[in-house]
């Protein structure tokens, strides 16, 4: 029964924590033992928080038998990014710089929230050097691969999140998303993901990567997982100044009822080219689902991921300026390549591709006044190969690390909130996701959408048989 | 913009050294390809229809 739950949403534990069918002990002891037997595999988890674990997952027994009503994730093992402060250790952000650091001496708020709603945390997630990947692949802890089949990349840069997810390490995963760090692995791994709107998440005590782009959010194997996950992490939080100064909006209450007699239209244009047949299928099958029959467009959409390409390589330049100066050697080739670059650019060209932005944000709230729901793949293809470098979209060849966000960077760019949903293929071993992507503030939408799709079949994650 | 071609490896014999940058071989070459690669999304940029009273948003609310 324990296996059969470390496979199930976070919310059957949480059910069958409060109602004593499993103590919230034996879950934990059960999630570290499958950690010690396939971490090794997959890459997951930087560090495991064991004691930790333990002792929170002893606590919420206590609780239970005192009689105490116990949270809406009480039970429920869960981890974070290893840009997450976690009490005790370095925020490595996926470097071998930030190990130097001395330990967080709290968590971040997102972890605190999580563990206050009764996840059990067991500890922090393998990602690209720094966020500044998609791929998953890291040079000083290894890569974390794709459950569904460990040749492949699980997607960046939370790439831990997607590999414990899939591989049942976890049944909640925190990540973050600048230019797509969650949508591409939960397209990659087959996961629900969730991007909030720029603005509505506390990123205290998380380490940076583009101050003006970065997103926190859950990943999950259900929807309603993610709208708990979601749920227990909004609110005000002082010590975050970028926060936005709009009350929470808790989606689980209807994410049930909600879903239906929405516009929702298919995004065209740049959205429907560059890709391989199985993104554009994928979006396909969303749409004759949801019976959105009408095309939009968001006008200038590669010139918004130009922008944002732009903006990322002179934000990520600035952040590390010092480190690049001193420990470049030190750094993942890929990454300080790119970042010193990213030092040369003139200013006129981020000024220019921050009122793009503007202008660009202005056309998107446009086509929002005729639909509520637009959808588009979340990657131009399935996970490549580990170490691929290349691929051909269009007939033409192109790098893999920096294209695999095509389609998620121009929608993250005005901050937009965007759930992504799995599909599968029958006699295919990996899936890959779609973007549902609503009006800033709507994430309510965008969920009650995934949830319409995962009640009707058409989306929805698992475990990989290979992970078990 | 011009006719001219954006040379990133005049850009970095320019700036590298006062920016404190020491680049290996292997590691310029890098970074003249990531250089290229940005100008070409800058020259997109370029021709965007920005009105001249358009505000940036470096600080972001949706």
């Amino acid at each position: 029964m324990i296996e059969e739950l470390l496979d199930a949403p976070a919310h059957e534990a949480a059910r069958a924590v409060k109602t004593g069918e499993v103590s919230a002990r034996e879950i934990a002891v059960a999630a570290l033992a499958r950690i010690e037997a396939r971490n090794a595999a997959l890459g997951a988890y930087t560090d495991v928080t064991a004691a930790r674990a333990m002792a929170r997952a002893d606590a919420i027994d206590a609780a239970r038998a005192r009689g105490q009503a116990l949270g809406p994730l009480a039970g429920a093992p869960f981890a974070a990014k290893n840009l997450f402060d976690i009490a005790g250790l370095a925020t490595r952000a996926g470097s071998k710089i930030n190990r130097d650091d001395p330990p967080a001496r709290g968590d971040a708020t997102l972890v605190a929230r999580m563990e206050a709603a009764g996840a059990v945390l067991l500890g922090a997630l393998n990602m690209g050097e720094y966020a500044y990947d998609f791929t998953g692949e890291n040079a000083h802890d290894g890569p974390s691969r794709n459950p569904h089949d460990p040749r492949h990349m699980s997607g960046g840069s939370s790439g831990g999140s997607g590999a414990a997810l899939a591989g049942g390490l976890a049944s909640i995963a925190l990540g973050s998303d600048t230019n797509g760090s969650i949508r591409v692995p939960s397209s990659f791994c087959g996961l629900f993901g969730l991007k909030p709107t720029y603005g509505r998440l506390s990123r205290a005590g998380t380490f940076p990567f583009v101050a003006s782009f970065d997103h926190l959010g859950p990943m999950a194997r259900s929807v309603t997982d993610l709208a708990l996950a979601y749920d227990a992490m909004l609110g005000a939080d002082a010590a975050d100044p970028a926060q936005a100064k709009i009350a929470p909006a808790p989606i689980g209450p209807a994410l049930e009822a909600a879903g239906s007699g929405l516009r929702i239209a298919r995004l065209g244009g740049y959205f429907a080219k560059s890709a391989e047949a199985a993104a554009l299928d994928a979006v396909e099958r969303v749409a004759e689902s949801l019976g959105a029959t009408q095309m939009a467009e968001l006008p200038e959409a590669e010139r918004a991921r130009s922008a944002g390409y732009l903006i990322t390589m002179v934000e990520g330049a600035s952040l590390h300026l010092e480190r690049l100066r001193h420990r470049a050697a030190d750094f993942d080739p890929d990454v300080r390549d790119r970042l010193i670059a990213g030092a040369m650019l003139p200013g006129s060209w981020v000024v220019r591709a921050q009122k793009f932005r503007s202008w660009f944000r202005a056309q998107a709230l446009r086509v929002f006044g005729d639909f509520d729901i637009l959808i588009a793949p979340a990657t131009p293809c399935r996970a490549p190969l580990i170490g691929q470098k290349t691929m051909v979209l269009d007939g033409r060849e192109m790098l893999v690390r920096p294209n695999i966000g095509l389609f998620t960077q121009p929608i993250s760019f005005i901050g937009l909130p965007v759930a992504t949903v799995p599909l599968w293929t029958a006699g295919e071993t990996l899936p890959i996701g779609v973007q549902i992507i609503a009006p800033p503030w709507r994430e309510d939408l965008a969920v009650a959408v995934a949830r319409r799709l995962e009640r009707d079949g058409v989306a929805q994650s698992r475990v990989a048989r290979h992970a078990a | 913009m011009s006719d001219e071609a954006f040379k990133a490896g005049a850009l970095i014999e320019a700036l590298a050294a006062p920016l404190g940058f020491v680049l290996t071989p292997e590691s310029r070459a890098q970074v003249v390809v990531h250089l290229d690669i940005a100008w070409g999304h800058a020259e997109k940029l370029f021709g965007a229809p920005i009105d001249d009273h358009e505000d940036p948003a470096p600080v972001f609310v949706p």
